[in-house]
């Protein structure tokens, strides 16, 4: 047999798992909105990538009501259409919690050879589910602790002691997101570090946010360049 | 018995568009009826890690040669880290600069066989994975000489050839990690050695190591086939 039939013919996956709280609460403001439009503006951008090194992989996994796989882990470059996320329900993080256990341990899904994997998790309000367990065991796996994991606290009521002991960033546990326009920046942020970081020279190396909310003088424009 | 081996190596595509050496290193030796085959990837991060791998694996050739074949595995890893962190203050290197993989099988033309394993990459035989690092780390999280301070780390074992066990190959994570069926692979390697010279097969490697078919790839590739023959 020849000995390159043996060889992967797919490049190292960098795979992206979006943790997106889609709670009723979230339907205010234009904060669903904001995710819809960042998530799109995301998937956009990185299915546009050149794949120079790394290839991203996408999954989104949204908790409002009942936590569910919303979007499949799939090559950003296939994906075709995602469904427009619903504002609806409660706030089931625990249920998130172990659905991404179970996405993050599937060594089909993501493979010992892909790069680190990155964790968002974005939520404006505190779990109503009995979700501790769920969340210590989700950061307690092997593979979670090696991930890189940031957190978005979105609004004034999020659960932010919460969320920070979620991101794994020493220097930044937490990112906050007043305002729709703060999401929507905040995803941009995320996007281009995971398109700068999947054609680096070291993709496995732990990804940074550059990310910092300032006050837009009246002469500034909310762009993203 | 008769042994022959073949060995292949060539730079990644990262580290040439770095203009740095390849930092993986290959060596085998037969001398008074003992083997031992050799292979170390020097850590793509320190700045000297290519000659960590150089001297990780002479050193280690050199010490099983001048050891007791049944040296405990502890005193072998200890002699072959400690002559290495020697080597490298002799030459100003600090190991930290240096850090290496290494994977050593060591035998006997009685068909007997040690295997040891620091960091990643693979030793297997035509039919079986001898060593293996199915822990839940993602590709190039390792450990290795400069790094390591526990004989856990290392994976170790003793073996004999099993009935039609006809070679070992020792990979690289280079290729290692973008190869599900390593027992499959090294058997289609060591059937191409049965039926070509070293030379023809060494020729083969090289050949695929530089078309890599898979898209974006960027480490070093070193392999060494151990070629065992009754």
């Amino acid at each position: 047999m020849e000995l390159n039939k043996f060889v992967a013919t797919k490049a190292r996956p960098l795979p992206v798992i979006i943790m997106a709280d889609t709670s009723g609460s979230m339907g205010i403001e234009g904060k669903i909105e904001a995710l819809n439009s960042a998530l799109k503006d995301m998937i956009t951008s990185f299915s546009t990538e050149g794949r120079m090194r790394a290839e991203i992989h996408l999954t989104v996994v949204t908790f409002g009501g009942s936590a569910k796989t919303h979007l499949k882990m799939i090559p950003a470059h296939q994906i075709e259409h995602v469904d427009t996320l619903v504002a609806d329900g409660g706030t089931p993080l625990g249920k998130a919690c172990d659905l991404v256990r179970g996405i993050i341990e599937d060594k089909e899904l993501i493979p010992s050879r892909a790069y680190r994997p990155v964790i968002i998790l974005a939520s404006d309000g505190y779990p109503t589910d009995a979700y501790q367990a769920s969340f210590t065991k989700l950061l307690e796996s092997d593979r979670a602790k090696k991930a890189t994991r940031f957190a978005l606290s979105i609004g004034a009521d999020a659960d932010n002691e919460l969320l920070k002991s979620f991101g794994n960033d020493l220097e930044a546990p937490l990112f906050y997101a007043k305002n729709a326009s703060e999401i929507s920046r905040f995803f941009r942020a995320v996007t281009m570090s995971v398109s700068n970081h999947s054609k680096s020279q070291k993709p496995n190396d732990v990804m940074t946010l550059d990310y910092v909310v300032e006050e837009l003088a009246d002469d500034d424009l909310d762009i993203p360049l | 018995m008769s042994i022959k081996f073949v060995t292949a190596t060539l730079i990644g595509p990262a580290h040439i568009e770095q203009q740095i050496a390849n930092q993986d290193a290959a060596k085998c030796k037969i001398s008074n009826g003992f083997w031992v085959a050799a292979v170390a990837d020097g850590m793509g991060s320190r700045k000297l890690s290519h000659i960590g791998a150089k001297l990780a694996v002479n050193i280690a050739i050199d010490v099983c040669m001048s050891s007791a074949f049944d040296i405990s595995d502890k005193e072998l890893v200890t002699l072959i880290y400690s002559n290495w962190l020697c080597e490298l203050k002799a030459s100003d290197i600090s190991s930290n600069d240096a850090v290496t993989t290494l994977l050593l099988t060591w035998g006997n033309n009685k068909g007997q066989f040690r295997y040891f394993q620091l960091g990643d990459g693979e030793i297997v035989s035509n039919l079986r994975q001898l060593s293996s690092n199915e822990t839940d780390t993602f590709s190039n999280e390792t450990t290795g000489l400069g790094i390591s301070k526990k004989l856990s780390d290392w994976l170790i074992g003793s073996t004999c050839l099993a009935e039609g066990e006809k070679g070992i190959t020792l990979m690289t994570d280079g290729i290692s990690e973008d190869i599900d069926d390593h027992v499959g692979f090294s058997s289609s390697v060591i059937s191409n050695a049965k039926s070509k010279s070293c030379k023809a097969l060494k020729k083969k490697l090289m050949t695929l190591l530089k078309a890599w078919p898979t898209p974006n790839h960027t480490d070093d590739k070193t392999i060494a086939v151990v070629i065992l023959n009754d």
